[in-house]
């Protein structure tokens, strides 16, 4: 066996924080070879994050060793856990804008890490072309990231991550917010630095996708590894003390509640439920409580969108863009419409002109026939007021208040009344599956768990028309196509008209329409159920 | 870093602004504290009498034209201007009269009058001036001199002559302006003459910093004379000077110690702003740590931001100081350059810079570096605990650290508001849930990002606080000034005797004061009272004031006496007349006889006569020997009472008694003898009996012992122990004792019942003690205690010991023509009365350089802090602190520009109400610190009365008002500024 890259033993992160402590990690263990590309998967909450922060030295664990390339990060100091990051790690993060510097340029900022580590001018200047030209940027090289798509500023950051020629590389969630053709670049790109270099990879994602193409892919369940593929097979993870960890959807296919039987079989173990009830599967749409099953929202009416010939840019001056031009199309009231594309191919304006927060600059949008051109910003205001419930791609809802709280007083800025507020309050988080959340404080829940505060947020304001943006960014598999059924449901139920923007196939699939922006012309299609 | 500070220079703008402002703060400060030093140093050598404030050269010998010249170039040598000569000769007699001639160059500066100067002195002529002293010829002619008088004039000063000649006494004073002329004149070659060359410092022209120069210059000279052993001298105000540089070099401190502690609650400001950057930094330190960048790197990173930023704030701070310096020296009436060169651009005030530099750069850096939460929290005790034990300590704080413990008790009181801003925030959002949904909604939406609005509000909390102490501070000066006034003196005017002793009542009768004054005018006795404590005797003034007086007297606080002043003073009368009266003898009487006999030693008896007006003469009778013998003594014009009768030993015995009792102290009384007295008779004009008095029922007391059994005639003892016996009628106060208040220490004193023996200007008054008092007006600070007795209680007691005893002294007048009575005072004899006005004394104490310069600073930065708490505020919800995704939630729920600006209106009042509400408290809090602050900044160590604390409440108020008023507007206006251009997506 030749010696490990990175060798995890028994690690524990727990995070302490003014709500308690969380463990991150729970007696992790890991090892991989040099050179080799792993991809770690897992809901939200699961650790990947604090996986890779361990690894790269930003995060001290609790407990365990953490070896990277012979040293324990573990018991390194502050300074020398530093010194091991400069001369071993390159960091991708999800947000291309926590590692590209808003004030430089984007030769620069690729160039930054060089000179870190005292590489000289010349040298920084050519490596920094010869990356940007692979990453397809090389034209791009005096822009600032603010002025690139979300898949530019991706590729730039990978390009700024990999710059020094790290031994190590890590990934997390590189590409989240992208688009599939963004996506697919970007893992490209990664295999292609990371071959050239003989990196040793470690990305962190949701798409499986990602996973399918890496050599070997783990999943992380409750800070620990559950499961691992190796060349294609799935085999589960038998941890220290023989604890085997079932995935929840075997144990929902199976109906395994809180004890099984445990029998063996041939030379395997049969696992049957224990008790004498089987645990129904959950769902966040259905099935509902009589409650609310009672309560399902009879809308006003689903409202019909048109968009006649709009335009719309961005910027000023001579870096105004066109985002969306002459773009005429109409969505079905009662319908789930997927808007998809690439990175900037303007998914994120068309919402935000939906939802009556921009205007066109040319042609005409249409509300139930009722044309939006010629309102003023408080007409505007009163139109969203009334029909429109939006979740924008980075929701923001109140941390101090409660979940109800938020979705509570989103319905009394639209003038319900504290009572009716509150029913429907709990009404809709019960829908989208915070029924045992709803007091909680929002700050104290996961970014998966605030997400879904937010569409409920969006889905209890929506009198017909709810505009929703990568509703699934921050969830699990599971949780996304959760998600997915509850908006087509809630579509073809409450009768809304629901407009969403999206990345995620399992929403796709769920869809009704799908316009794809970004192409030569936008394409429409509609979606066999 | 580079490129952060080219892309985005305004995310440095508020901690530069504040950091800019600190430092031009901080550099007006020093100017201002020069400019106080040289004010006081001024005030000081004003203070000291002009003679103290000349350089005088003097010669002992004859003058030559070359002695002038050494003594005018070594004057220049100086930097003096050019000197006076003055020639004083010793007094002469010439012409039967002896007078004393001076010389005086450029006499006209030094005189007054409406006599024309006299010309040359020539020895066929010298015509001269009388400037003091009586004198009946004009001219005055010996062999060699030929004085004329040609008129008379007052010296205006002591200066040129050491003294100013008394106007109608004393050695006639004959000036003139030709001092060589006067040398010169060979009838008086004999005369010993002083030649001296005085240059007075011109304190107009004089600087605080050019005194240290000044007297190494003098010292030198001196020195230099001395070591050529010349007959020159030279002899300098060196006491002024120093106190003048004392005062100077105490100035800037308190003001620098003052301006500091604004400037720590300025601070605030910067470390608010810095706040503000760590965001921004922190993710960008974050950027460099995921890129690879070593701890040191980080370092770097992070602190050489803090110190570029840092310099070119204090580099564009001191730009704009220099030009608040060269403001302020220029209204000042200063050489602006000397100012500045003394200040902002000396070796102390450059390298004063730099250290602020760098202090600034690591306070940014420490609140970049830092951990977040926990170092506020920790700040954040660190403050309350300060706050806690400034307020422990209070006003029992002294020095000028006192001047310092405010603010920076204002600092700790900001972070803690930062701290728990956030959590009051969420409470009022909780509380306001039954309320309307738009206040509901602005404390939402300041409590969802609450970092921008805590650090604005807390700032604005510590400007209001600052603001609220300013007021405090003022209102504290100001009663402490008016209470030391009226301390010094206690209603209007206070009149006291001249030196020669005349008193306000001997130059002019009570009716007139009270005419001139158009007020109560109070006669007041001001003695000393001796009395026994313990095993000691102790010596206090004891003051006679007419008891409805006291309701007059300023400044009484119900804290200083034991009961309410009314009370006290009804406590003071008597309860019926407090002197029996002798015979009235009639207004036809033109002399008195009297029956008198003293079988075994003769004694001398005189009748104490007292007119109405109160004033006692006495009128020798003769001697009593013994052989009993009736005398007639001629009486006075007008109309008297017999008071009393006075024995005494004859003088011839005096001389000799006193003589012995000097040689054998052991040995009291020589002699003593039976007197028999009476009876007195009026005698009119023409020798017929006006009136016969029977003297039987008088007492004796002092050295003459016994009383009255009835009969014509007195029968006593008198005992020659050196001190005078007086005979007369029975007085209230041999039976009553006088009623007094006293200090506590005077009270302890007392015996059970009271009751305390005093030895009143030497004289015998049982008192009675009715009151205790901390303190009376006109008791000196160093005195161990005092006596307050109504007036006429008190004359009356000391004049049944001896008559003439109780006469007042004083004059306290409460008057509403101050004007009037300061004219009336201004010349003539009232002149030489010593006269101080409650109004120009508490005008000098209000505008005593230090304090004024304390309460200048302090208001400058809680103007500055007022601005800044505006800009911060309006930093945090409209400008680069703000929290955009607030206003877009809001948007994405339906609200439109109108229900926007309404809300952003609402935060904007709402942070700012609760700053303010949380500075008025901070501000009720700190005014307990205000006396001890306005203690630290003025130059008396112990004001009296003590100083209390004036909370200004009414003025308070009404700022926290205009404060919440103008964030009101502020907010109305940038509201309305920030929704025309700005869309909610």
């Amino acid at each position: 066996m030749s010696a490990a890259a990175i060798e995890l033993r028994d690690v524990f992160c727990v995070h302490r924080t003014n709500e308690g402590d969380a463990a991150a990690l729970q007696g992790l263990s890991l090892r991989l070879r040099h050179g080799e590309r792993l991809c770690v998967l897992g809901p939200s909450g699961a650790g990947k994050t604090t996986l890779l922060r361990v690894i790269a030295g930003l995060q001290a664990p609790s407990a365990g060793s953490v070896m990277v390339f012979g040293r324990d990060a573990g018991r390194l100091g502050a300074r020398e856990r530093a010194r091991l990051r400069h001369q071993f790690v390159g960091f991708l993060d999800q947000h291309a804008e926590s590692t590209l510097p808003p004030e430089l340029r984007i030769a620069d900022a690729v160039a930054m890490p060089l000179a870190l580590r005292g590489v000289r001018r010349a040298q920084r200047r050519s490596r920094t072309a010869a990356l940007l030209r692979t990453a397809g940027l090389g034209d791009r090289a005096d822009a600032f990231a603010s002025e690139l798509s979300g898949g530019e500023r991706q590729r730039v950051a990978l390009c700024a991550a990999v710059a020094h020629r790290p031994p190590l590389l890590l990934a997390d969630e590189p590409t989240a917010e992208l688009d599939e053709p963004s996506a697919r670049d970007i893992a490209g790109l990664i295999d292609e630095l990371a071959e050239a270099e003989g990196t040793t990879v470690i990305v962190v994602s949701h798409d499986p996708a990602m996973a399918d193409n890496a050599e070997r892919a783990v999943r992380i369940r409750d800070g620990r590894i559950v499961e691992e593929r190796l060349h294609g097979g799935r085999t589960l993870v038998v941890g220290p003390g023989g604890w085997i960890r079932v995935p929840s959807p075997l144990l929902e296919e199976t109906g395994i509640g809180a004890t099984a039987r445990a029998e063996v079989l041939g030379d395997g173990v049969l696992l049957t439920p224990a008790g004498a009830e089987r645990r129904a599967p959950p769902d966040l749409a259905a099935p509902r409580t009589a409650a609310t099953s009672a309560t399902r929202r009879a809308c006003a009416a689903a409202v019909a969108v048109e968009l006649r010939s709009v335009s719309r840019s961005r910027g000023r001056g001579a870096r105004r863009r066109a985002v969306i031009e002459q773009l005429s199309v109409s969505f079905a009231p009662g319908c789930l419409t997927a808007v998809t594309g690439r990175s900037g191919s303007g998914k994120t304006t068309l919402l935000e002109l939906v939802a009556a927060l921009r205007t066109p600059d040319a042609g005409d949008l249409l509300l139930d026939d009722a044309s939006l051109a010629g309102l003023d910003d408080e007409r505007l205001a009163e139109v969203r007021r009334r029909r429109i419930g939006y979740l924008p791609q980075e929701p923001s809802p109140v941390g101090f208040l409660s979940a109800a709280e938020n979705v509570s007083l989103a319905l009394r800025i639209r003038g319900r009344s504290a009572d009716r507020a509150s029913r429907a309050a709990d009404d809709i988080l019960a829908r989208v599956g915070l029924a045992d959340r709803a007091q909680q404080r929002v700050w104290r829940l996961s970014a998966g768990e605030a997400q879904r505060v937010a569409l409920a947020r969006a889905m209890a304001s929506a009198e017909g028309l709810l505009v929703v943006d990568e509703p699934t960014s921050r969830l699990d598999q599971a949780s996304a196509a959760a998600v997915a059924r509850l908006l087509a449901e809630t579509a073809t139920g409450d009768g809304q008209t629901i407009i969403c923007a999206t990345h995620d196939l399992e929403l796709i699939r769920h869809a009704d329409h799908v316009l794809e922006l970004g192409a030569t012309a936008p394409r429409r299609t509609a979606v066999a159920r | 870093m580079a490129a952060r500070a080219r892309r985005r220079p305004g995310h440095w703008l508020l901690p530069a602004l504040g950091l800019a402002l600190a430092t031009a703060f901080a550099c007006a400060v020093a100017a201002e504290g020069v400019i106080a030093a040289d004010r006081e140093a001024r005030s000081a050598l004003a203070g000291s009498g002009s003679q103290q404030r000349s350089v005088e050269v003097s010669w002992l010998g004859p003058v030559t034209p070359a002695v002038g010249r050494r003594a005018q170039a070594l004057l220049h040598g100086l930097g003096l201007p050019a000197p006076t000569r003055v020639a004083l000769m010793n007094p002469v007699r010439l012409d039967g009269v002896i007078v004393r001639p001076a010389a005086i160059s450029s006499l006209g500066h030094w005189v007054s009058g409406r006599a024309a100067l006299p010309g040359a002195c020539t020895p066929s002529v010298c015509p001269m001036l009388l400037a003091g002293g009586a004198l009946q010829r004009r001219i005055l002619h010996v062999p060699g001199v030929n004085i004329r008088v040609t008129g008379t004039t007052t010296l205006r000063s002591a200066t040129p002559l050491g003294f100013v000649p008394p106007k109608s006494s004393g050695t006639p004073v004959l000036v003139t302006g030709d001092e060589r002329g006067l040398d010169s004149l060979s009838g008086l070659s004999g005369v010993y003459r002083s030649h001296s060359w005085l240059s007075p410092l011109r304190t107009d022209q004089l600087q605080s910093w050019q005194l240290a120069g000044l007297e190494r210059r003098l010292q030198a000279a001196q020195a230099a004379l001395v070591q050529e052993g010349s007959q020159f001298s030279l002899s300098a105000p060196f006491a002024a000077l120093d106190a003048a540089r004392a005062e100077a070099a105490t100035a800037p401190r308190r003001l620098l110690t003052a301006g500091g502690g604004a400037l720590a609650a300025l601070s605030v400001f910067l470390i608010l702003t810095a706040y503000g950057l760590r965001r921004d930094q922190r993710d960008e330190v974050q950027r460099l740590q995921i890129a690879g960048a070593r701890l040191s790197q980080r370092l770097v990173f992070s602190l050489g931001e803090a110190a570029a930023l840092s310099a070119c704030a204090v580099v564009a701070g001191f730009a704009v100081g220099i030009a608040v310096c060269a403001l302020l020296a220029h209204a000042a009436g200063l050489p602006v350059g000397a100012v500045l060169n003394h200040s902002l651009l000396s070796l102390t005030g450059v390298v004063t810079l730099a250290a602020g530099w760098l202090l600034a750069s690591a306070v940014i850096g420490l609140v970049l570096l830092a951990p977040g939460g926990r170092a506020a929290d920790v700040l954040a005790l660190a403050g309350a605990a300060a706050l806690a034990l400034a307020l422990s300590r209070g006003g029992s704080t002294g020095g000028a650290l006192a001047v310092l413990v405010a603010p920076l008790a204002c600092v700790a009181a900001g972070v803690v508001v930062y701290r728990g801003a956030a959590a009051l925030l969420r409470a009022g959002e909780r509380l306001a849930r039954a309320g309307p949904l738009p206040a509901r909604l602005a404390l939402v939406g300041l409590a969802r990002a609450p970092v921008a609005p805590s650090l604005a509000i807390a700032f604005i909390a510590v400007s209001t606080g600052l603001a609220g102490f300013a007021l405090a501070y003022r209102a504290t000066l100001e009663r402490g000034a008016a209470d030391q006034a009226a301390d010094q003196v206690p209603l209007d005017a206070r009149l006291t005797p001249t030196p020669s002793f005349q008193t306000p009542l001997e130059l002019a009768p009570l009716a007139r004061w009270r005419r001139l004054a158009g007020g109560s005018v109070l006669a007041v006795r001001r003695t000393d009272a001796t009395f026994t404590s313990g095993a000691s005797s102790v010596t206090v003034p004891a003051l006679g004031i007419p008891a409805s007086g006291l309701a007059l007297i300023h400044g009484w606080r119900t804290s200083d006496g034991s009961a309410p002043l009314g009370r006290l003073a009804a406590r003071l009368r008597p309860p019926g007349p407090v002197r029996s009266r002798g015979p009235v003898l009639p207004a036809a009487a033109r002399s008195l006889s009297l029956t008198m006999s003293a079988p075994s030693a003769a004694v001398e008896v005189a009748a104490e006569l007292r007119d109405s007006a109160g004033t006692v003469t006495e009128l020798p009778l003769g001697l009593a020997s013994a052989r009993p013998r009736t005398v007639t003594a001629r009486l006075p014009t007008g109309r008297h009472e017999l008071q009393a009768l006075e024995l005494s030993e004859p003088a011839g015995e005096q001389a000799t008694t006193g003589h012995q009792n000097a040689e054998n102290p052991a040995a009291a009384t020589q002699f003593s003898t039976a007197v028999s007295l009476g009876p007195a008779v009026a005698i009119g004009r023409s020798g017929e009996r006006l009136q016969r008095s029977a003297l039987g029922r008088w007492d004796g007391v002092g050295a003459a012992a016994g009383s009255g059994r009835g009969g014509s005639a007195m029968r006593l003892r008198f005992a020659d122990s050196g001190a005078a016996g007086v005979v007369r009628p029975p007085q209230p106060s041999d039976v009553r004792p006088v009623p007094v208040l006293v200090d506590p220490a005077t009270a302890a004193a007392a015996a059970r019942n009271r009751q305390i023996g005093l030895t009143v200007d030497g004289l015998p008054v049982r008192g009675v003690v009715v009151g205790v008092l901390r303190r009376f007006p006109t008791v000196p600070a160093d005195a161990a205690g005092f006596v307050i007795a109504d007036e006429a209680t008190l004359a009356a007691a000391l004049e049944a010991s001896l008559p003439g005893q109780g006469a007042a002294d004083e004059l306290w007048i409460d008057t509403a023509k101050a004007r009037v009575l300061g004219a009336a005072l201004g010349g003539g004899a009232l002149a030489s009365l010593g006269q101080s006005f409650r109004s120009a004394v508490e005008h000098r104490l209000r505008t005593e350089p230090i304090a004024v310069g304390t309460l200048g600073t302090l208001a400058a930065a809680a103007g500055l802090g007022a601005v800044l708490a505006i800009v911060g505020l309006l930093a945090a919800l409209v400008g680069a602190l703000r929290e955009p995704l607030v206003e877009r939630d809001l948007a994405i729920q339906g609200l439109g520009p109108r229900a926007l600006r309404r809300e952003l209106q609402l935060r904007i009042l709402l942070a700012g109400a609760l700053g303010v509400l949380a500075g008025a408290a901070v501000a009720a809090v700190l005014t307990r610190l205000a006396v001890a602050a306005v203690r630290g900044g003025a130059t008396i160590q112990a004001p009296r009365p003590p100083l209390v604390t004036v909370a200004p409440w009414g003025q308070l108020a009404l700022g926290a008002l205009g404060l919440v008023a103008a964030f009101a507007l502020v907010g109305w206006l940038a509201s309305a500024a920030v929704m025309a251009r700005r869309r909610w997506a």
